[in-house]
């Protein structure tokens, strides 16, 4: 396999890890914030609508960016990174991978599973209704949606830290290759 | 068991037998579970639930001796929005993870006239036994056109949710519902 010796990623990488962040962030939130609401909030309607648009682009996004990777260079190895670093990194990056979109065709299945009601987002496009669930597997999205979120929080928090780590006790070039 | 005891049991079975067991026809979907909320203040909500089943016993010389049992799943509950139906299974209501079933088992019945009256029972929602009473309606009895003999009621009452601490409530004007039981029994 060919390894790119660039000190940086190439825009558009950078540009996606910056634009998932923000995503990844406010949807996480909005989620977070949307199921406490009050009935009687402003925000009712809307939030919910924001946050499966927001999902749904995540996923679109992800979708490309798992098709990219075919066609780009990975970028090698830091030599500062010892094997069990390099090994730690991969399985997040996979483990990324797989949680975004469990998360994200969980909480589209569930939205979208009713039989009656189509899921319109802002008056303007309708989600197509892939498959209709029973009451109980609707359940069990909805608590598998809620904590593999949790974890995947808990997971980028941890991703941030090293890559704080890596950059002001390391003091090497893990961080700023995505900057 | 000796022989005593066999007369004594057939006698008992025998003077019970008189009042008739009716099982409510849900096989047949000819009984339902319905309720209606308001929204906002400004309209009716209608919801129902899908599964539930029950018996009941009546006897035309001792109507006061009717009995009625019925057990409700309360996953099933269906106000015809998906979304607010996974709402209304979770814990901020109907908390049906912990709380599967709810169930009506009666204590009393006072016939008024025309077959009407009042049930007095317990009720069994979230969790929370309370006493309560409907107004139930005759609506009509006779053989069905397959060999059968049917019986059937409608009953009303107004629950508060905060009665059967149920969490959430969807605000100030929605804070009780029409609960509604429409029940067709075959006699078995």
């Amino acid at each position: 396999m060919h390894f790119s010796d660039s000190t940086k990623y190439d825009l558009l990488t950078r540009v996606i890890h910056w634009v998932s962040v923000l995503m990844i962030t406010s949807v996480f939130f909005s989620g977070l914030y949307m199921v406490d609401l009050d009935y009687y909030s402003p925000w009712y309607q809307t939030i919910p609508q924001w946050h499966q648009l927001m999902g749904i682009s995540l996923m679109l996004l992800w979708l490309y960016k798992l098709f990219r990777l075919k066609k780009i260079t990975a970028l090698s190895a830091l030599k500062t990174h010892n094997i069990i670093e390099r090994r730690l990194a991969l399985i997040v990056k996979c483990l990324f991978y797989v949680l975004l979109f469990t998360i994200t065709i969980s909480g589209y299945l569930f939205t979208t599973s009713s039989e009656s009601h189509a899921v319109i987002l802002f008056d303007l496009f309708q989600l197509p209704q892939l498959f209709t669930f029973s009451s109980q597997n609707i359940d069990i999205m909805g608590l598998i949606h809620k904590y593999l979120s949790y974890f995947f929080m808990v997971l980028a928090l941890i991703h941030a830290l090293a890559a704080i780590k890596h950059h002001f006790i390391d003091k090497d070039n893990t961080l700023k290759r995505m900057l | 068991m000796n022989v005593k005891n066999l007369i004594l049991g057939l006698l008992i079975t025998t003077a019970s037998a008189q009042a008739d067991t009716y099982t409510i026809d849900t096989e047949g979907s000819h009984a339902f579970v319905q309720f209606k909320i308001q929204h906002l203040g400004y309209s009716w909500l209608y919801g129902r639930f899908d599964e539930f089943s029950g018996t009941f016993t009546y006897d035309e010389e001792k109507p006061e001796s009717t009995k009625i049992e019925m057990t409700v799943q309360t996953s099933s509950v269906n106000s015809n929005h998906s979304m607010r139906d996974k709402h209304l299974r979770s814990d901020d209501y109907l908390n049906v993870e912990t709380y599967p079933e709810a169930s009506f088992i009666s204590t009393s019945f006072t016939e008024t006239k025309d077959g009407h009256g009042t049930m007095n029972g317990n009720l069994t929602l979230n969790g929370v036994t309370k006493p309560i009473t409907l107004d139930v309606k005759f609506i009509g009895a006779g053989k069905d056109p397959w060999g059968g003999y049917r019986r059937g009621y409608e009953a009303t009452t107004e629950l508060k949710l905060a009665d059967f601490k149920i969490k959430k409530s969807p605000g100030p004007k929605s804070e009780a519902l029409l609960l509604t039981v429409s029940v067709e029994g075959i006699k078995q």
